[in-house]
């Protein structure tokens, strides 16, 4: 067996995609100017930076795949679009020098770009100081992670505390518990509902009246929990692939950036020619991906119960999205849009009647709130 | 797996929004037909013409638009408008509706009342002795499956339904509260007052609009008369409808000042 076989069955855990590219976007990281810091050609070690922020250079996005550079896609000012490396290899964890305190780590072993703030969602700040970093493991990418490695999650859990003065709290869908709770490691399973983060955050530590938590993926906690416990740093990743009915096709190990149109057309889909995993994706379903007709003219809502139990605003939520829909940011602001992000809007535009992408119009409104600050 | 329909059936209910409503209304219209073949057919002749041109008119002048939400105020207009009125009338009225409680605003949805209530209101105010009708029982009951199927998919706030009738139950005294009473409050509260676009949107306002609807239809009920006060339900309506804004912002302002105690 070849190991650039796709598919090739790792030791433990569903089938891993060997990629053909790895593509890095900085579209991945909101907030951020990144440049390149490797060149065209260049042959990068797995972890070797790849680009960094140019006014905060600490935080940098490092190679998830030994490889040579194949393309470095800049803007204006130097401003890197995308970089795609060409694996050499199977990508597979490798045992690193684990040194410093766990926000060194995360920056070094460029786990810090898995981080986003709420509000806003933005690669925080590596000087902030959260009220509390809430970990998503709702995805089912995240609980099969938790259930291979409950030790690095717990380590990880343990690591994240060092970030904030507040609670570090896992977010699941019921269950057994996918780590221990102990010190300030909380543990969110209650409801059935397949209510999401927002969800969580708006019941556990709302920062509509000002604040700010941080959310990370339950697999990126994982990773931090290799670095600290084990001084593995591996960068693979769960996902779990949709079929174009809605069902799970099945769950892959890949590294970010991994190009997943092999796998995407195994499950039915007809992808274009490259569609890279994107950081913090767990979840595969194309359907997310179509980009909605940019048409002005948007139709009624109607409010239905359905449509109000998308969003965690529990009154307020045909208001808000009233507020969004003619871009009142400051009525938004009111009715509680800084809990929100554009992800947690897809559902609320998959069922509106009025065709507004409510993600496009509520990032118009965080990035209007966010200038005022 | 009945359960999985339901929520399919919610899920949907925004964008199928007007196909179920007219799917509700389907039975009664009908069995109106079948009662009276004859006669029928000009009246829905007329509303249907009227409606359907006002809102081609309004989406040519836009450029966009659906028109065929205007045929839910026009199957309500025929099943609740007196016998004694003209089909020139009900055109008359249902188009003043339209365009002032619809059209000007942007199209249906976008306004803030009832259609069907306005334009009953409007027929009764244009042509005094014209007033909105309980109809025959046979095409009340046929009102009612179409009813529940607008309550199950949420196109209808079932908060709304429930506080009418305890507010009529208040306000009249459980001893008024009959059962030939009991349909045509039922359907007055489902089609009219628990409009999706006329009611209030949060919870506590649903249940303070329905209250308000069914104390009305018991205060302005013509006292000792025999039945139901059709007219008085349509003005109660109105006048709740009118109210639904200002609940809506009354409740998220007392939300906002209790979470202001709560946050300092």
């Amino acid at each position: 067996m070849s190991c650039l076989e796709p598919h090739r069955k790792r030791p433990f855990g569903p089938p891993a995609i060997v990629p053909e590219t790895v593509t890095l976007e900085a579209r991945d990281l909101p907030g951020l100017r990144p440049i390149a810091c490797v060149e065209e050609g260049a042959e990068v070690a797995l972890g070797t930076p790849v680009m960094h922020d140019r006014a905060r250079p600490a935080i940098r996005v490092v190679a998830p795949v030994a490889g040579r550079v194949v393309r470095v896609e800049t803007g204006l000012g130097r401003r890197v679009i995308l970089v795609v490396i060409r694996p050499a290899g199977l990508a597979r964890a490798a045992p690193v020098t684990a040194v410093g305190d766990t926000r060194e780590l995360m920056l070094i072993h460029g786990l810090w770009c898995d981080l986003r703030t709420r509000p806003f969602d933005r690669v925080p700040d590596p000087e902030a100081r959260p009220q509390a970093v809430l970990v998503n493991a709702l995805d089912s990418a995240a609980v099969a992670a938790a259930h291979a490695a409950p030790f690095a999650l717990g380590h990880g859990l343990r690591a994240l505390c060092r970030l904030t003065d507040g609670p570090v709290i896992l977010c699941q869908h019921g269950g057994a518990a996918l780590a221990p709770e102990e010190g300030r490691v909380e543990l969110d399973t209650v409801a059935p509902r397949h209510d999401g983060m927002a969800h969580r955050l708006r019941r556990l530590c709302s920062v509509a009246h000002g604040g700010e938590v941080w959310t990370l993926d339950a697999q990126t906690a994982i990773a931090l929990g290799g670095l600290c416990g084990e001084g593995l740093f591996d960068p693979m990743r769960l996902v779990e692939i949709v079929t174009p009915s809605g069902e799970v096709a099945g769950l892959r190990q890949a590294p970010l950036g991994a190009d997943l149109a092999e796998a995407l057309k195994e499950a039915g889909w007809t992808t274009p020619a490259t569609r890279p995993l994107r950081r913090n994706e767990t979840r595969i379903d194309p359907r997310h991906d179509a980009v909605p007709p940019p048409d002005g003219a948007l139709g009624p809502i109607v409010p239905v119960p359905a449509l109000a139990a998308t969003l965690p605003m529990r009154l307020r939520a045909i208001p808000l999205l009233h507020a969004l829909q003619i871009g009142d940011a400051e009525t938004a602001r009111r009715h509680g849009c800084l809990d929100l992000v554009e992800e947690d809007m897809r559902a609320a535009s998959a069922i509106c009647a009025s065709g507004a992408d409510y993600g496009a119009l509520l990032r118009r409104v965080l990035d209007e709130l966010e200038g005022e600050r | 797996m009945r359960g999985g329909h339901v929520t399919a059936l919610r899920k949907r209910a925004a964008r199928d929004a007007t196909a179920l409503r007219l799917i509700a209304l389907a039975p009664p219209a009908v069995i109106l037909f079948l009662r009276a073949p004859g006669t029928a057919w000009p009246y829905a002749l007329a509303v249907v013409t009227a409606a359907l041109a006002c809102a081609l008119v309004f989406a040519e002048l836009r450029g966009r638009g659906p028109i065929f939400e205007a045929l839910v105020p026009a199957l309500l207009m025929l099943l609740f408008a007196p016998p004694e009125a003209a089909p020139w009338q009900l055109a008359l009225a249902l188009s003043l509706a339209l365009v002032l409680g619809a059209l000007v605003f942007g199209g249906a949805g976008f306004g803030f009342l009832s259609i069907g209530a306005l334009a009953l209101a409007l027929l009764a105010f244009s042509f005094p002795p014209l007033v909105p009708m309980v109809p025959a029982s046979p095409v009340l009951w046929a009102a009612l499956p179409g009813g529940g199927l607008l309550l199950l998919a949420g196109l209808a706030p079932w908060r709304v339904v429930l506080a009418g009738a305890a507010g009529f139950a208040l306000a009249a005294g459980p001893g008024d509260l009959g059962f030939a009473q009991a349909a045509p409050l039922a359907v007055l509260l489902v089609y009219f007052a628990a409009d999706p676009f006329g009611a209030p949107v949060t919870g506590p306002g649903q249940w303070l609009s329905g209250l308000m609807v069914g104390g009305m239809i018991a205060l302005l009920g013509a006292p000792g008369g025999p039945g139901f006060d059709m007219s008085a339900g349509v003005f109660g309506v109105l006048l709740a409808g009118l109210f639904a804004p200002l609940i809506d912002a009354g409740v998220i302002a007392v939300a906002d000042w209790r979470e202001g105690v709560h946050h300092g």
